[in-house]
């Protein structure tokens, strides 16, 4: 039984350091398919004025929270919902409800200019967190094991 | 029913509610700050519910799929182009600061016109007069003019007629896109379409939905003195209140359509008055 605990107590900081790791990459992956999004959005409407719903389609999202928010615009445009598991700060998540409430709404120009800085926005977070990435990655892992070695050095 | 169902999918949940609750009707009437409407068999019936500015934006954002950019000009004229033959009218506030001239929030009010889903005109109506020729067909708005249209081009294209159709569909409302055997020229300004099939569609009709506007009568005519015929629609009510309409006056004046097809109602059933050029008023 002592055993069982010593080896729970020593995996749960180690599963939680992984899954934290995992938050990282989610949103690395979630800002890089937002600002990509943005970027495509902007240059389909000031080149082809091409609908949205038809942007979405052919838009190729890696990440599937981004991937699931795009199909709930398309389908419910003014009652799209943000779920409480996007992988972002409370800021960007106020940052793209402003974005994706004003698609369907505004002219062509505007449109552009609203993509084109949210692109920009979501674009120069991604390349900073992108860079920061390896490192948070790598210490939310190191920290989980080390706190679950600690924990199993105490109780033995 | 199956119009209705997906409309009602398209709007706002209150007002889709509201929408599979009332059953069939002709029209779903969305007005800023008024009660949601249903048109049947001519009459206007109220919901409990109120429209508000979310309602319609929801509305607009779901008929435009999610693209007001790219139905903008179309708005401006009064329309969105639709699929499956519901057609979709828009009042909006005129907005002369704004350099696109028009914002989502400026829409005030909303038409969904839903279609019937079988054929309305008789078919030995079109036996009455030679649907080949120029025609001009009139009524009042709402009147059956464009399903007059949307009927009769079809039958050009086949035997005994057997004519190379041209409909130039500047609304979306005669073909939604598709014109069987007919050349479509789908979404396109009126007299930009008539310029276009005459010189590279060689048509011996053309079909015209909705003139009457001084620029009509120009390429009408340029149209007509090229050889093709022209089988065109017009509001009024009877050929006393055409004839006050001064640029339908001068193409008739002109001796442009052959034949005058005016639709009325009677007894909730729609009528149809054919009367040749020569007894014309």
């Amino acid at each position: 039984m002592k055993i069982i605990g010593i080896v729970l107590l020593t995996v749960a900081p180690l599963i939680y350091g992984l899954r934290s790791a995992k938050t990282v990459r989610d949103e690395v992956r979630f800002f890089g398919c937002a600002a990509e999004f943005a970027r495509h959005l902007q240059k389909c409407v000031e080149y082809e004025n091409r609908d949205t719903n038809g942007i979405i389609d052919s838009f190729s999202c890696s990440d599937e929270t981004f991937g699931k928010l795009l199909e709930n615009l398309r389908n419910n445009g003014y009652y799209c919902e943000f779920p409480e598991t996007i992988p972002i700060s409370a800021e960007y998540k106020k940052a793209l409800g402003e974005f994706f409430s004003m698609i369907g709404k505004v002219s062509r120009k505007e449109l552009c200019d609203s993509a084109r800085y949210y692109s920009d926005l979501f674009g120069s977070e991604y390349e900073k967190i992108k860079k920061a990435a390896p490192d948070k990655y790598k210490s939310r892992i190191v920290i989980g094991l080390a706190v679950g070695a600690m924990l199993a050095i105490l109780f033995i | 029913m199956d119009e209705l169902r997906y409309v009602s999918g398209l709007l706002s949940p209150a007002l889709g509610a509201e929408c599979v609750k009332f059953g069939s009707c002709e029209e779903i009437r969305l007005r800023k700050g008024g009660r949601l409407a249903f048109c049947k068999n001519g009459r206007q019936y109220y919901s409990a519910v109120t429209v508000n500015e979310e309602d319609l934006i929801h509305a607009v954002r779901a008929f435009t799929r999610n693209s007001f950019h790219t139905y903008m000009p179309y708005v401006k004229k009064g329309f969105i182009p639709f699929e499956g033959g519901i057609r979709i009218g828009v009042a909006a506030r005129g907005n002369p600061e704004k350099d696109d001239g028009l914002s989502v929030s400026d829409i005030t009010s909303l038409n969904v016109r839903l279609p019937k889903s079988e054929k309305v005109v008789p078919l030995e109506i079109f036996s009455r007069f030679p649907p080949d020729k120029s025609a001009l067909v009139y009524s009042p708005p709402g009147g059956g003019k464009t399903t007059f249209l949307r009927e009769l081009f079809p039958l050009l294209t086949e035997e005994p007629y057997e004519k190379k159709v041209c409909v130039v569909d500047s609304r979306g409302e005669l073909t939604y896109g598709q014109g069987g055997n007919a050349d479509v020229l789908f979404l396109e300004d009126k007299a930009e379409g008539v310029f276009k099939a005459i010189r590279s569609l060689s048509p011996d009709v053309i079909i015209l939905d909705e003139i009457g506007l001084d620029e009509d009568t120009k390429y009408i005519t340029d149209a007509k003195n090229a050889g093709a015929e022209l089988i065109c629609s017009s509001h009024g009510s009877s050929a006393g209140t055409l004839m006050k309409r001064a640029n339908v006056k001068r193409l008739i004046d002109q001796g442009v359509f052959e034949t005058f097809i005016g639709i009325g109602e009677q007894n909730g059933r729609r009528t149809y008055e054919i009367t040749p050029k020569r007894d014309f008023v």
